[in-house]
This record gives structure tokens, C-alpha cells and sequence, in this order.
């Protein structure tokens, strides 16, 4: 039960501040932090559990977003339906981008992810029979009828916190023994049966799935979406959160989510240096604290034990 | 026959820029096994670099390139210093946190431009009129010129790495750094240095394409997705690989361009890359007998 | 010729929680050849590193020529005089013979010096000559050894640190570089030499310390230490 304390904290303070405040644009914020929640979580899955660096994971965002908004648009697919199948296709590409991977070192994964992620930029914006290229997509059919948003902001801290419960049960499961075997020593887990690449599979599968499906969960919400949403600069804005709240943890990746986006929009004057923040912050954690605020956080308890 | 062998020059040409971009992204991971992802914004620096001093100092363009060359070899080593070597002075394992660390720099690079100088095209329409015709080929004296000087380059590099001392001092460092080490060498002063050379070497056709690739803040994208394609091809670290990668690549893009579309380019570039990936996994470089930095997986 | 040129004074090395060599005592005078045997994992490599300022995490003090060489970085100590010759992957395989070589005197500038220190190590080492242009990694594991200690000699060191060099050797080949090390030593180059090969190292060593665990639990004159029941019964297994 005491592992679950910080689970059922968390859900309470999002759900009770969802139902306490009413002011549209904290309400927003608490939808956009459900949104990279996940995305640095399941970024996290991957960099910090497994080692293996996505720096195209925007690139499975966007596929869930365009897969989703095309789907309704053009086929009048009922909405949760288009946002899972977007889902599954970012997962189904995720899972033939790590194949190839598998048999290369760090730099050429990170390589052939990035170079990925621009394929799917271009893709979108010269395929404009079907995306409109450029200009991107508007008049996306909305998740949900009237200006309140609170339902989304349910229905996105449900996905949050599904998104966190099933981490943290497939930790325990042996899956998630076998990813912690595998990212402890990737060579001796190989001798004790288990398959690093099939991990590393499986694992890909679902962290690209989540995107995906959080992708259609975003273009059903703000309504319009362009090329720009494959780009890295979204992977680096997921990448900041999940370093700042600490690599290879569950909660960490949350709280650098929670501290970016209220703090970004706590100094929205510093609006055009937004990107330039992140990217700063992104070298001073890796320089000075790789471990992230979790790891900051870890050092305070130590200090009070003894 | 004669439109071939036109194709075929003009591929050379953009395949000698390719090795230049190539060669100085690959060297890197050869000597330190890192990737620098800002690499291009060193290209994008050196374009307003040269913007400036070309367009509103009005030096000469040979100066122009000089001065990029002296001003990107200093950023290079100071970035090496500053944000590298406190990295690899933490972790054991470094190379993820480099790869972040450099892709941080690359949006921090990219913003401070697009804030300091906005978003603005900065570019000028040529620095060379005229052209050269051999029989029934014809070539621009610009592009004769990033033919020459590219070509120039990647000789002096091969010759600088092949038969100096410190050539020698970096293929050292590259293949056994504790043999390096209690051989006299400070290895670290050999990273900074081979940093500086990268940036120098990106800072030649940074210059050089000012009519073609103006200056803006997101203008690095291109090159930095070339010396990806290059590396990959040549194999990671490969000097000579690089060198063939890039002429390979730049030609196999005109004829894509030329026979297939010119909007599937740059697909093409990545469709080769994948190719040669699956057939040849450490590379084209692996037909190279003798690696001068140490062999490694892709 | 009695001038100590090494003292290694209360060494202790870490890594990290693991204390891999305990107060650690160990002089090597000009011109001398000094063994330091033990079992693997008795610690043997952590010394040779920690002398050459490779190995970081140390206490205690090491001189040579009588000046501080402890928290000196590598290259500098080598530049000094010691040079080390690592047991494995002692060289730059890709690189050939020569351009190994060369790296070795890559901290000389004379002209008059490099050739000399050529012509001194080809002597020693005809062979090495006759394979000038080879890459390193293509040569046997002798020739290997004996480019790696050639390299070091480069450097016209006064002390040669040598870590195990009879590993992975044919016998015959063993002796061959036990032959070098005596006429290397010969022309004033002291040696502090570690080995499991106990027989071979006694054999051409004047002084040997016995290593356990990180602790040195004897030492004294090769000869004596060589008919020792204990080094006898442990080590030479008889
Ligand atoms: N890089 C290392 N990290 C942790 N422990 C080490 C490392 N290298 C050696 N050790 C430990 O230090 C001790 C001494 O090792 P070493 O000096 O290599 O012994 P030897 O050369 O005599 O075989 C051993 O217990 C070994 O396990
Ligand atoms: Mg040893």
C-alpha cells in the first residue's frame, strides 16, 4: 500500500483542484499538464529505464494527432475510436522504428529517431491532398460539445493517472523485472532468458502507443494542428520535463512536467524565450544534476536520515 | 549522354560539400565518441558570420572565410570546454548525457538567433558571376570555387590527420586513450582542439553557400540531417567513409532530383542511408582497410 | 647506484567503497630491478596505475626524484621519466609500428633525440625494424609485447613500470622477454616489474615484494624470497 501513497495523493490534488477551481485557464494548464505528464513519463520509459534515446517521440504525438483528426474528418470515424486507432498506428511505427535500432549504439538510435521525427515533419507538409501541408489542419471535430473544459481536464488526469498506475504495475509485473534486468546489465540479462530486444520491443510499442493516443487527445482539444507538431522542439520541451524531475523514475518526469508549465506560465513576458529555457535547462540538469529534481530530492532525505 | 555527365558534375560538387559537413561531424565521434547535435547551428553561425562580414563590412570573401574559419574553430573548442568536458568529467557514461546536452544547445543556439536577429532571410544572390564552360559541360565560377575549396579541405584534412604530429596525436587518443595518455599526451587537449577543427571545417560551407542557403535561425537543419545521412553512410567515425558517403549522397540526390522528383530528395537521401544501413551495417567505410580512429558498431 | 629514485610511501587506493591496496611501502633505487608478485586480484594493476597517476582515488605519497608525482596527471609524470607498459592493449592497433613508436617520443622535439631513441629501440628489437610498416594489431602477441615495451623505451625513461609481461605468452616467448628486460636493465633503466608469473620475475629481479589482498605481506632479496616455503608453497607450487 505504501507504494500506492504517492499514487493516491496525486490523484487526489488533481482531482480535487479540478473540481475546486473554476478559472478556464488554470483549468487549461492542468489539461496541458496531463498531456506532457504523460509524454514525459513515457519518454522516461524509455531514456531512463531502458536507455534507449527517442528524439522523434514527438513525431508518434503527431502521428496519434493527424491519424485521429484525418480519420474523423474525412471518414466520420466516431471520436474515441479515431484517438485509439491513432494510437496503435504511432505504436505500430514505434515498434518498426526501434527494429532497426536494436542492432546500432546510442548515437545512430538517436540518429535514426531524429532523422525519423524530420521524414514525418516532411511528410506532413508535402502531402497536401491529405494535411493540407502547411497550413495545417483546423475545424478538427472536438472531443467535447460547450466551452467547459473540465471535461477534458477528467478525462485527460484519468489517462494521466491510468498512464502512472500502469507503469507502476508493470514495474512489478516481470516485464518490468526484465526492463530493470535489462537496463542494469544488458548482457546478463541475456543469459538469464530474458530478450533484451523483445523488451525493448514491447516497451517502445507502448510508450509510442501512449503518445499517440495522447496526440488524438490533443488535436480533438485545441482544434487545429500543424507540421510543426512532428518537430523537435516538442521532444525537447518533453525531453526538459522528464530530465528536470529525474530520469528513471515515475514521479520525477511528472513534477519537472508540473514545474515547467506552471513556472512557464507563471513568466509568460519570457513567452519568446520559452524554447531557449528549455534548452538551457536540458544542459545545466545533464552538467549539474543529472539525476533531476528527484535526485535533488533524494539528497534532502539522506541529509534529514542521518 | 552530355545532360548525364552534367548531372553527374553538378552531383560532385554538392557531394564535396556533403564530405566537408560530413567529415567535420564524423571526426568527433571518431576521436571522443560524441555526437555534436548543435553542429548545425556552427553552420548557421558561420552563415551570419558571413552575412555580415561579406555583406555589410564588405571584406573580401577569402577573408570573409578566414575569419569564420578562426571564429567557429574558437566556438567550437569553447563549447567543448564549457559544456562537454564537464560532462565527461561527471559520468562514467557519458554519451547519452552529451547527446542531450547538444541537442539543448542546438534549440538554445536557434532561439538566441531567432531573438538577437529575428526571423529574417539574410542572404545575398551570388558572389560570382560568370560561368566556365569545358566542351559541353557548363559550371558556375561559384560553384567551381566551393568545388575547389572543398576539395582543398578535405585534403588538408586527410593530411593533417595522416602526416602531423598532431594527426598522429589525435589517431592516438582516438584508438587507445590510456596508451595516449601515459604516452605524454593530454587527451583532453586533443577533444578541444578536434572540436574547434569541426566547427572550422562546417564554417567552409557555411560561408561558401551564403547564396544558396541564407542566414536564419533555423537554417542548420539541413546540414545537421546531411552529416547524419553522411556519417551513417560512411560509417560513424570514419574519415575516408565521410569522404565517400558525401559524394555518394550528392550525387545520388541530383539524379533522384533530376529522374524522380525534386521533392523526394531528400527522402531519397534517407531511403540510401537506410539501404546501405541494412546491407552494410558499419557503413560504406568498411570497404576502407584501415580505420584511423578506432573501429566501432554503428 | 643506490639513489632511490621511486618511494611509494603508506599507499592506499579505493574504488569507490572497495579498498584495493592497503599502506602500501615500496622504494626502487636507480638502475635496480624490483618484482612485485601476487595472486590475481591481489592488486597489482591498481599499484603500476596509481604510481603513474591513471589510478586517482589515493592516499598517501609517491615520489620520484625525490618530487611529489602523487596528484600529477599521467601525462606530466610521464614526461618525468616513468613510463608504463600496460599488460593488455598497450598500443594503438590501427596505427603501424612506426607511427606507434612515434607516439612514444611525441613529447620530444629534438630531431637528434628521436632518431637516437629509433635506433636504440631497433637495435634492441631487430624484428620491430623488419616490421616497421605493419599495423600493430596484425602482429603476434610477442611481437605485440615487444612493441609495447619498445614504445615505452621511447621514451628514454629511467624507470620502466611493467605490468605482467609474460601474459598470455608461449614459454619460449617469455623467456625472450625476460632476455630484453636484462639488457634494457643493463643500460641503467630501472625496473619495478608485477607478475603471476613468480618463477620468471624472482629470477631476473634483485628485490621483491610479496602482495595479498592489497597488503604487502613480505619482502625482501629475490634470492631469498625464491627458496621462502611460503612463497614456494603459494606461488611457485612446490
Ligand atoms: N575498475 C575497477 N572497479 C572496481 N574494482 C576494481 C577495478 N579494477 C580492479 N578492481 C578491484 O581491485 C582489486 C585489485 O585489482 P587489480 O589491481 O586489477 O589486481 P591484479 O592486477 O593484481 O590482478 C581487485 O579486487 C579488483 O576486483
Ligand atoms: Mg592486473
Amino acid at each position: 500500500m505504501r507504494d500506492y501513497s504517492n499514487f493516491i495523493i496525486i490523484s487526489i490534488i488533481f482531482l480535487l483542484s479540478l473540481f475546486i477551481i473554476n478559472n478556464p485557464y488554470f483549468i487549461h494548464l492542468i489539461i496541458l499538464s496531463g498531456i506532457f505528464g504523460i509524454l514525459a513519463i513515457y519518454w522516461n520509459l524509455l531514456d531512463g529505464y531502458l536507455g534507449l534515446i527517442n528524439f522523434g517521440y514527438a513525431a508518434f504525438f503527431g502521428v496519434g494527432a493527424y491519424t485521429s483528426a484525418i480519420l474523423s474528418m474525412k471518414l466520420n470515424i466516431t471520436l474515441p475510436l479515431s484517438i485509439f486507432i491513432g494510437g496503435i498506428l504511432a505504436g505500430i511505427i514505434g515498434i518498426l522504428v526501434i527494429i532497426p535500432c536494436l542492432r546500432m549504439v546510442t548515437f545512430s538510435t538517436a540518429i535514426v529517431t531524429l532523422a525519423f521525427g524530420e521524414i514525418m515533419r516532411i511528410i506532413a507538409s508535402s502531402w497536401t491532398s491529405l494535411t493540407k501541408g502547411e497550413m495545417g489542419l483546423w475545424g478538427i471535430p472536438p472531443l467535447f460539445e460547450g466551452a467547459n473544459k473540465k471535461p477534458y481536464g477528467l478525462v485527460i488526469i484519468l489517462l494521466l493517472l491510468l498512464g502512472i498506475l500502469g507503469i507502476q504495475i508493470i514495474l512489478k509485473t516481470p516485464f518490468g523485472l526484465a526492463i530493470k534486468a535489462v537496463r542494469d546489465d544488458e548482457i546478463s540479462s541475456g543469459v538469464l532468458g530474458i530478450y533484451p530486444s523483445r523488451i525493448k520491443i514491447i516497451a517502445s510499442g507502448i510508450s509510442c502507443f501512449m503518445a499517440g493516443i495522447v496526440g488524438g487527445f490533443y488535436a480533438h482539444y485545441i482544434l487545429t494542428i500543424t507540421p510543426a507538431i512532428f518537430g523537435i522542439a516538442y521532444t525537447i520541451q518533453i525531453m526538459a520535463m522528464s530530465l528536470l524531475g529525474g530520469k528513471g523514475t515515475i514521479y520525477g518526469p511528472l513534477m519537472g512536467t508540473l514545474v515547467l508549465i506552471f513556472l512557464g506560465e507563471g513568466t509568460r513576458f519570457l513567452e519568446d524565450y520559452r524554447t531557449l529555457i528549455y534548452g538551457a535547462i536540458i544542459i545545466l540538469i545533464v552538467m549539474l544534476f543529472p539525476q533531476g529534481l528527484a535526485g535533488i530530492y533524494q539528497k534532502f532525505q539522506n541529509i534529514f536520515k542521518r | 549522354m552530355e545532360v548525364f555527365l552534367q548531372q553527374v558534375l553538378n552531383g560532385i560538387t554538392i557531394g564535396a560539400v556533403y564530405s566537408v559537413i560530413g567529415v567535420g561531424f564524423t571526426l568527433i565521434f571518431g576521436i571522443m565518441r560524441i555526437l555534436n547535435f548543435a553542429y548545425g547551428e556552427f553552420f548557421m553561425i558561420a552563415t551570419y558570420i558571413a552575412f555580415f562580414a561579406y555583406k555589410d563590412f564588405g571584406i573580401p570573401l577569402i577573408f570573409v572565410l578566414i575569419i569564420a574559419m578562426i571564429l567557429l574553430f574558437c566556438f567550437g573548442a569553447i563549447t567543448e570546454k564549457l559544456i562537454i568536458l564537464p560532462i565527461r568529467k561527471k559520468a562514467k557514461d557519458w554519451s547519452a548525457g552529451v547527446i542531450m546536452a547538444t541537442l539543448g544547445l542546438q534549440v538554445v543556439l536557434q532561439s538566441l538567433a531567432l531573438i538577437l536577429g529575428g526571423g529574417t532571410f539574410r542572404g545575398i544572390a551570388s558572389y560570382l558571376m560568370g560561368s566556365l564552360m569545358i566542351g559541353p559541360l557548363i559550371i558556375s565560377y561559384e560553384r567551381l570555387l566551393i568545388l575547389t575549396i572543398s576539395i582543398f579541405m578535405l585534403i588538408a584534412t586527410l593530411l593533417l590527420i595522416n602526416h602531423t604530429k598532431l594527426g598522429l596525436m589525435m589517431q592516438a587518443v582516438a584508438q587507445n586513450k590510456e596508451a595516449a595518455i601515459v604516452s605524454g599526451i593530454n587527451p583532453n587537449k586533443i577533444y578541444t582542439i578536434s572540436f574547434g577543427l569541426s566547427g572550422l571545417l562546417v564554417a567552409v560551407p557555411g560561408v561558401l553557400l551564403m547564396p544558396i542557403l541564407y542566414a536564419y535561425p533555423t537554417v542548420g537543419q539541413l546540414p545537421i540531417m546531411k552529416a547524419f545521412a553522411v556519417t551513417l553512410l560512411g560509417g560513424m567515425g570514419n574519415i575516408e567513409g565521410a569522404i565517400i558517403g558525401g559524394f555518394v549522397l550528392g550525387i545520388a540526390e541530383i539524379f533522384a532530383s533530376a529522374y524522380i522528383s525534386t521533392l523526394m530528395k531528400d527522402g531519397i537521401a534517407f531511403a540510401i542511408m537506410i539501404l546501405v544501413l541494412i546491407f552494410y551495417p558499419s557503413g560504406l567505410g568498411q570497404f576502407i582497410k584501415r580505420y584511423k580512429f578506432s573501429r566501432s558498431k554503428i | 647506484m643506490d639513489k632511490l629514485i621511486l618511494n611509494v610511501d603508506h599507499l592506499t587506493a579505493y574504488y569507490d567503497d572497495l579498498i584495493a591496496l592497503k599502506d602500501i611501502s615500496i622504494t626502487v633505487k636507480e638502475g635496480e630491478i624490483v618484482a612485485v608478485i601476487g595472486a590475481n586480484g591481489s592488486g597489482k594493476t591498481t599499484l603500476l596505475r596509481s604510481i603513474i597517476g591513471l589510478h586517482t582515488q589515493k592516499d598517501g605519497s609517491i615520489t620520484f626524484n625525490n618530487e611529489l608525482i602523487k596528484d600529477l596527471p599521467s601525462y606530466k609524470i610521464v614526461s618525468m621519466g616513468i613510463a608504463y607498459v600496460m599488460s593488455e592493449q598497450a598500443l594503438f592497433p590501427e596505427l603501424t609500428v612506426e607511427q606507434n613508436l612515434r607516439v612514444g617520443v611525441i613529447t620530444i622535439n629534438k630531431k637528434e633525440e628521436i632518431k637516437k631513441a629509433f635506433e636504440n629501440v631497433y637495435s634492441l628489437f631487430p624484428i620491430l625494424y623488419q616490421r616497421k610498416n605493419q599495423i600493430a594489431q596484425s602482429l603476434s602477441g610477442g611481437e605485440q609485447k615487444m612493441l609495447a615495451i619498445a614504445k615505452a623505451l621511447m621514451m628514454n625513461p629511467s624507470l620502466l613500470l611493467l605490468d605482467e609481461p609474460s601474459l598470455g605468452l608461449a614459454p619460449v616467448i617469455v623467456s625472450k622477454v625476460m632476455e630484453k628486460l636484462l639488457e634494457i636493465n643493463k643500460e641503467g633503466v630501472a625496473l619495478l616489474l608485477v607478475d603471476q608469473n613468480v618463477q620468471q620475475a624472482l629470477r631476473i629481479s634483485k628485490h621483491a615484494y610479496v602482495l595479498e589482498n592489497g597488503k604487502i605481506v613480505k619482502h625482501g632479496e629475490s634470492s631469498s624470497l625464491i627458496n621462502d616455503p611460503l612463497v614456494k608453497k603459494a606461488y611457485l607450487g612446490r
